[in-house]
């Protein structure tokens, strides 16, 4: 199924009835409305919680106001409701820290992130944030992929982040304060920088 | 005429759009932008924006992004997510992010290592230190140019590139003591085998040094120690972490019974599940089995080709008289003895009716018994049983 088919619609938009089975509607804090259907909405843990807590009924859903999401964005929120909706029913991989896991992309995920880095990291907040394990796997798997054959300095223009310079102000009066061992830290950083980045860590 | 593109936002997009069409990757087409018009004519973040849109056929490119809700950069990213994505990266591309910013940093030495092997071969001229993680496997070279002992570079490389290679180096032994102590100090760090194969006896000390040095105990699920007769496994041993360690490999040339007391003392062999003894060099006229006879699990490998059956069974019965043992395995490889060694353990062992390959041998005032077992080979196996 190509991203551009994935079932979730916005009300505003939604010209085609949605199935006819269970659904619940979420508006987004920019005041987006969704209609997702109840197996897509298993993916996210966070989610299936909220509705199963709810206990709403059908008739619930269309009389009731939408349920609220305050803090994610409806362009966000509708990659999200498209990932869940295109991997409904599929098994939800658990992650018991204890393994590191080769996590591959598929096609679909990878054209649904096809988008600029300032929306990839909301969608792997959001990911977090609505417990959606394997759209977290993937997700954080893509901007690990960045990494490939760039140089400190191109990843620091790739990621945003500031130089050292930059940050160092700011943070070393707070890492002072807090952890003894800061100064330390920071020597051996530079010492590590010092000899190009060539020493294991 | 790059001031002039770079003052029109339209002609910059159309530039991107150009790029876009290029069919090249991202970051190429970015690099190529920015060789073409000035190394910061465009924050990446900009012609990425414009560049994904083309990407998803969305070509307006008078599209007003001021209504958009604000997009987010990597710091905004809590702590346990940029784990995750390090953790999706192999160790050079860690080593990388490591070096991006402190904070990075931090976050690398937070996530464990993805090295699980890690292969210690020094020689006096040069120096192999070999890691492995999931992904690929790696190797460090280090040389001082004065030739590599019949090393051929060429046939042990083969396509493969050293991930670090320093020749020339007049005192290449310290770059390596450094690497080791460096890959061995990362936070985390959680080996399935370390491996340390050789190292000269005129480096010994400053290696057995750097290795109490570390601020840390080594977490190593296997450990192989190809030592001699300067005891280094007394020196290593102690810096392994004693609640990870499982599985202890010693290639030693004497088993004396004050070197096997010492070992015995170590925290690190006292649960360990397995230690083999892998006695190379010795001599059967040196060997005396009673020098292993506190050891619970463990392997005795020796080349005894002048061995006869009597010598072999004196071994054996020996062992059986341990009130320690639950579990040896005696390679000696004495495959011209094993008929006669059988022969000889049936008269002292009872048979396994359900089982033809497996003798029994009573232990005298007790509950248990030792099961034995013996290939073709000869190779025993003496287990404790209830």
């Amino acid at each position: 199924m190509s991203v551009e088919n994935a079932p979730v619609v916005d009300v505003d938009e939604a010209a085609i009835p949605v199935e006819k089975k269970m659904y619940y509607r979420f508006e987004s804090n920019d005041k987006k409305e969704f209609r997702v259907s109840e197996l897509a909405i298993q993916q996210s843990e966070t989610l299936n919680r909220l509705v199963e807590a709810m206990g709403y009924t059908s008739e619930d859903v269309e009389n009731k106001p939408a349920i609220a999401i305050e803090n994610i964005d409806g362009k966000t929120l509708k990659l999200v409701f498209q990932w869940c909706e295109h991997h409904k029913g599929e098994a939800i991989p658990v992650d018991d820290g204890s393994v590191p896991k080769i996590v591959e992309i598929p096609e679909f995920d990878a054209k649904l992130m096809d988008i600029d880095n300032g929306l990839l990291f909301k969608l792997i907040w959001a990911a977090d944030y609505l417990n959606i394990v394997q759209l977290l796997n993937v997700s954080c798997k893509k901007v690990a992929n960045m990494a490939q054959g760039k140089t400190p300095a191109q990843l620091r223009r790739v990621y945003l982040l500031p130089s050292d310079e930059e940050d160092e102000a700011a943070k070393r009066a707070a890492q002072e304060a807090q952890d003894p061992r800061a100064r330390e830290v920071e020597e051996e950083f530079e010492e590590r920088k010092r000899q190009g980045g060539n020493s294991f860590f | 005429m790059a001031e002039l593109i770079l003052n029109d936002p339209i002609a910059v997009r159309k530039c991107i759009l150009l790029e876009f069409l290029s069919g090249q990757p991202i970051w190429t087409c970015f690099s190529n932008f920015c060789h073409k018009l000035g190394e910061n004519s465009i924050e990446y973040q900009e012609f990425e924006f414009w560049f994904m849109r083309f990407s998803r056929k969305e070509f307006e490119l008078d599209y007003d992004r001021s209504k958009d809700p604000p997009t987010r950069n990597f710091s905004y990213l809590p702590l346990e997510i940029l784990q995750k994505v390090l953790s999706g990266m192999n160790g050079k591309q860690r080593r990388t992010s490591a070096l991006v910013c402190k904070r990075l940093h931090d976050v690398v030495s937070t996530i464990i290592p993805p090295f699980k092997y890690f292969r210690v071969n020094i020689n006096n001229s040069f120096t192999l230190l070999y890691f492995a993680d999931e992904y690929l496997s790696d190797f460090n070279y280090y040389s001082d140019g004065l030739g590599d002992e019949g090393f051929d570079t060429e046939m042990i490389f083969g396509d493969a590139i050293p991930q670090k290679q320093y020749e020339n180096e007049n005192d290449h032994q310290d770059m390596v003591l450094k690497d080791v102590h460096a890959f061995l100090s990362q936070p985390k760090l959680e080996l399935e085998k370390l491996d340390i194969s050789q190292v000269p006896d005129k480096f010994w000390e400053n290696f057995g040094a750097m290795f109490e040095k570390l601020h840390q105990k080594v977490k190593t699920k296997e450990i192989i120690i190809g030592s001699t007769e300067r005891m280094e496994e007394l020196q290593i041993l102690p810096c392994l972490d004693p609640s990870f360690i499982e599985h202890i490999v010693l290639e030693i040339d004497n088993g004396t019974k004050d070197r096997m007391n010492k070992i015995l003392e170590l925290e690190q062999c006292r649960n360990v599940k397995m230690i083999d003894f892998c006695l190379e060099r010795e001599r059967l006229e040196n060997f005396q089995v009673e020098n292993f006879m506190k050891f619970r699990r463990f392997t005795l490998r020796f080349p005894a080709y002048s061995m006869d059956t009597e010598q072999f069974m004196g071994i054996v019965k020996t062992l059986l008289t341990s009130t320690f043992l639950e579990l040896v395995r005696l390679d000696c490889y004495l495959p011209d003895l094993s008929d006669s060694i059988k022969t000889e353990l049936d008269k002292i062992t009872e048979e396994v009716p359900e089982n033809p390959k497996i003798r029994k041998f009573l232990i005298p005032n007790s509950k248990e018994y030792f099961e034995i077992e013996i290939d073709e080979h000869a190779v025993i196996r003496i287990e404790r049983k209830q």
